[in-house]
């Protein structure tokens, strides 16, 4: 599928060539994702729609060096992931990607601070600098009061928040959520997908969300629709008025000319 | 980790730490008795007994023992032992002491039957050839009677004339039993046994053996026995304390059974500890696949696992510690002996137990735990 | 149905002249609408040739005259009317039932292009109006929440595509 407008001058972060996927089941081969090609640009902010079991979350999972490619490509700002060693991916998680989760994920134990400084244990960042990048986190998403709360002290949204702080705390040029949405209520889900959207046009980090939610397209530059693990639709999201410049339209004369194409 | 999970663990080490101490405090009882078992057969005290087919130790006359006891090379020092106990009513001035056991012995037997001579004189053969009324105290007895400026006590209504005072040393012949009155042996057949036809039977001689083996003295009194027309073909010669060696000998059989046991215990409990360990794992797959996902590498994963299955395991073994601890005193009370069996070095064992079962239970669970996949962990179903 | 009947119900609480109430009608759609002063005046003429409005000049120092609109006692009646009438729902009443049955006559496979046209517009509109209801300053105004309605009624559309195509794909 093509309809992909690259500006020349943007730098190509992501790039997909003939991506495939497959599981292997006994004798069966189960074909997750089937020759995806795509190039995601710095700061752009993806939206990744489609039914259940269309290859999704395989692909999030692909470009977050949690699962490798069958067959195809992948290239991470301009280097092949292939052939990495694990400790290599396992670095590349915790510099370039921060993970949302649907199901938050937060580990009951632990507060909100501690859980938020969880990446940081994995990466090189010495121990006196953790807590100014936590704070830091957590101000960015509006929850730095909360710091010493556990997290069933908190509302679903705020514990979605706090994950996208977790995602945050290691400035990762990627954002990768799966479903943020998925288990909260439509306003909480509203403010989460605002502060993703925040961290697009205030940080320019690259937001890329799986989700069967429609609503997505009220914040993503793109949509990408997947069916059965190819890409069927592949398409630009023009913001603000372009479609809507009069909300009422057709109103004016008395009757309802209901034109949409 | 889920407190259930925890709470097994514990438990499980400390059950794995409470044998292995067990293993340890009767390993430790073990091997005191083994070295105790080469002092014994090392001791050069050694003793003749005569045994005939019925009884391994019957007696043979004062007159055949003390040919015997010519035998012996030169130099030997070594004395008669009688039949030693008998019962009696033992008085000072009409009032009754509470001890109603006399010892018989022949001469000169204090130094080799453990007996420490601390006043007066021990029998000397007059006593025993003409059956005196004489009598040597333990310490213990004559404390009692001091005060009053003793110089005899009543057997059975008798007075005896108290020759000397002794106390029981460390190398105590404890098969000489609890008597706190000694007589000579020949006194006591005589006068307080009342029984002429046993008089003056000894039961063993007690000798030292000093440079000589086992073997050489065998033969030279075989060779003496020729020459002087002697028969000794129903003697024995053997260690002195022969018969408290042949008792360890059944206790440590016993006791390496339980060893048998407690091992096969802790190896039980090292096996439940992996499975516990193994499930709680699985039961956490999702936080391990989190903790991948959010960049954490393998051997981060292995520490995580590793640190908590030692902290159960540090706890495991402070527990299982004290109950080993609470459990060997009490079987000590129980046993008649008293003592804490709560020291530094049991204490120490305890711990490097717990942590060695700790370090060996958490290798395969935290191995495993790295190898999940984190896909299949955060999968959303 | 129109600006019409909202510049009734504007007139009706008070009589006032057309830049006013121009801020009136703007102000209650929370300015997620904005007309401009030819259609006011457009609409505003229409309704005085049907006898809904009249108006009477009023002098003013240095500036233009303007004009005051009030609600004649027609206008009453059909703003009193209109706020009663009933919905009525037409189950056919809009282009893409229409074009998706003459399609499905003439040429299926235009039929399923269009199902697919129409999904992408509903996405985008759907955007739209998540965007512009996220540019409303309070979200709980009866604007934003015509817009949720809106959002909510796209939805169950591009549910029922979706569940159409799937079916039209397995026939």
């Amino acid at each position: 599928m093509g309809g992909l407008v690259q500006p020349a001058q943007k730098q190509c972060l992501i790039k997909m060539q003939g991506i495939s996927r497959d599981y292997f089941c006994g004798d069966n081969v189960i074909r997750a994702l089937a020759d995806i090609n795509c190039a995601i640009t710095k700061g752009e902010f993806i939206g990744i729609m489609g039914p259940s079991a269309s290859g999704k979350s395989t692909l999030l999972n692909i470009i977050g060096c949690l699962d490798s490619p069958t067959a195809g490509q992948y290239c991470l700002a301009g280097k092949d992931i292939k052939g990495l060693s694990q400790m290599e991916k396992a670095s590349i998680r915790n510099n370039v990607f921060g993970f949302v989760f649907q199901s938050i994920n937060l580990l009951p134990m632990l507060d909100i601070a501690a859980n938020v400084a969880l990446p940081l244990k994995y990466s090189s960042v010495p121990k006196h600098e953790r807590k100014a990048l936590v704070s830091e986190a957590l101000k960015t998403v509006g929850l730095a009061n909360l710091s010493e709360r556990y997290p069933d002290q908190l509302s679903g949204g705020q514990q979605q928040k706090v994950a996208i702080a977790r995602a945050l705390v290691n400035q990762p040029d990627v954002i990768l959520a799966d479903e943020p949405t998925g288990n909260l209520d439509s306003a909480s889900g509203q403010s989460v997908m605002e502060e993703l959207r925040k961290l697009r046009d205030e940080f320019g980090r690259t937001v890329i969300v799986v989700t069967h939610d429609p609503r997505v397209a009220g914040y993503a530059d793109r949509l990408i629709r997947l069916k059965d693990g190819t890409i069927v639709e592949d398409m630009p999201i023009q913001q603000m008025g372009a479609m809507l410049k009069n909300p009422f339209a057709g109103l004016d004369e008395g009757e309802n000319n209901g034109e949409f194409l | 980790m889920e407190n259930f999970y925890k709470r097994l663990l514990i438990i499980g080490i400390a059950i794995g730490v409470f044998c292995s101490l067990a293993v340890f405090t009767v390993g430790q009882r073990l091997w005191t008795t083994t070295m105790l078992q080469r002092k014994l057969l090392e001791s050069n005290i050694c003793k003749i007994i005569c045994s005939s087919e019925l009884l391994s130790n019957s007696h043979m006359s004062l007159s055949y023992a003390r040919q015997i006891q010519g035998l012996l090379p030169e130099g030997i020092k070594s004395d008669l032992k009688g039949l030693s106990l008998g019962d009696a009513h033992i008085s000072f001035k009409g009032e009754p002491l509470p001890i109603n056991l006399v010892l018989g012995t022949d001469v000169n037997m204090a130094e080799l039957v453990g007996l420490q001579l601390i006043n007066g004189r021990y029998f000397d053969l007059e006593d025993v050839a003409e059956h005196k009324k004489v009598c040597v105290l333990k310490s213990n007895v004559y404390d009692l009677i001091a005060a009053r400026n003793a110089a005899h006590i009543d057997i059975n209504g008798v007075a005896y004339e108290i020759v000397g005072i002794v106390s029981e040393s460390e190398n105590y012949d404890k098969s000489l039993g609890e008597g706190d009155v000694l007589v000579p042996v020949s006194t006591l057949y005589k006068h307080i046994e009342n029984t002429s036809d046993r008089s003056e039977l000894i039961s063993q001689i007690v000798f030292d053996k000093q440079a000589y083996s086992n073997q050489q003295i065998h033969h030279l009194l075989q060779k003496n026995a020729r020459t002087e027309g002697v028969e000794i073909s129903n003697l024995k010669l053997m260690p002195l304390h022969y018969d408290e060696f042949r008792r360890n000998e059944a206790y440590l059989k016993e006791m390496s059974k339980v060893v048998g046991i407690a091992l096969l215990i802790l190896v039980i409990a090292c096996f439940n500890i992996i499975y516990i360990a193994t499930a709680s794992i699985m039961d956490r797959e999702r936080e391990i696949g989190l903790h991948t996902a959010l960049g954490a590498k393998h051997y981060h994963i292995c520490r995580l696992i590793a640190r908590e299955v030692f902290s159960c395991a540090f706890r495991g073994g402070l527990l299982g510690t004290a109950t080993a601890a609470i459990f060997n005193t009490a079987s000590n009370l129980s046993s008649g002996r008293f003592g804490f069996s709560f020291n530094v070095i049991s204490l120490m064992a305890g711990l490097l137990l717990a942590t060695a079962a700790g370090l060996l239970t958490s290798l395969f669970p935290a191995a495993k735990a790295a190898k999940l996949d984190p896909i299949a962990a955060l999968r959303e179903e | 149905m129109s600006v019409k009947h909202l510049f009734l119900a504007i007139l009706s609480k008070k009589a006032m002249h057309g830049y006013d109430l121009k801020n009136a009608f703007e102000h209650l759609v929370s300015e997620q609408w904005t007309l401009n002063f030819g259609q006011v005046y457009t609409t505003l003429n229409r309704m005085e040739r049907d006898g809904l409005v009249s108006s009477k000049e009023v002098r003013q120092v240095e500036k233009p005259d303007k004009k005051i609109y009030h609600l004649t006692e027609e206008g009453q009646h059909q703003l009193d009317q209109w706020l009663r009438e009933e919905a009525d729902w037409n189950v056919f009443g809009d282009a893409l039932s229409f074009r998706l049955a003459a399609l499905e006559y003439l040429d299926r496979s235009k039929a399923t292009a269009l199902l697919s046209e129409y999904r992408v517009y509903l996405l985008k509109l759907i955007g739209e109006l998540v965007a512009q209801k996220a540019a409303i300053k309070d979200p709980n105004s009866l604007t934003a929440w015509i817009f949720e309605r809106n959002i909510m009624k796209a939805e169950a559309d591009l549910n029922w595509v979706d569940l159409y195509s799937q079916h039209k794909n397995s026939v």
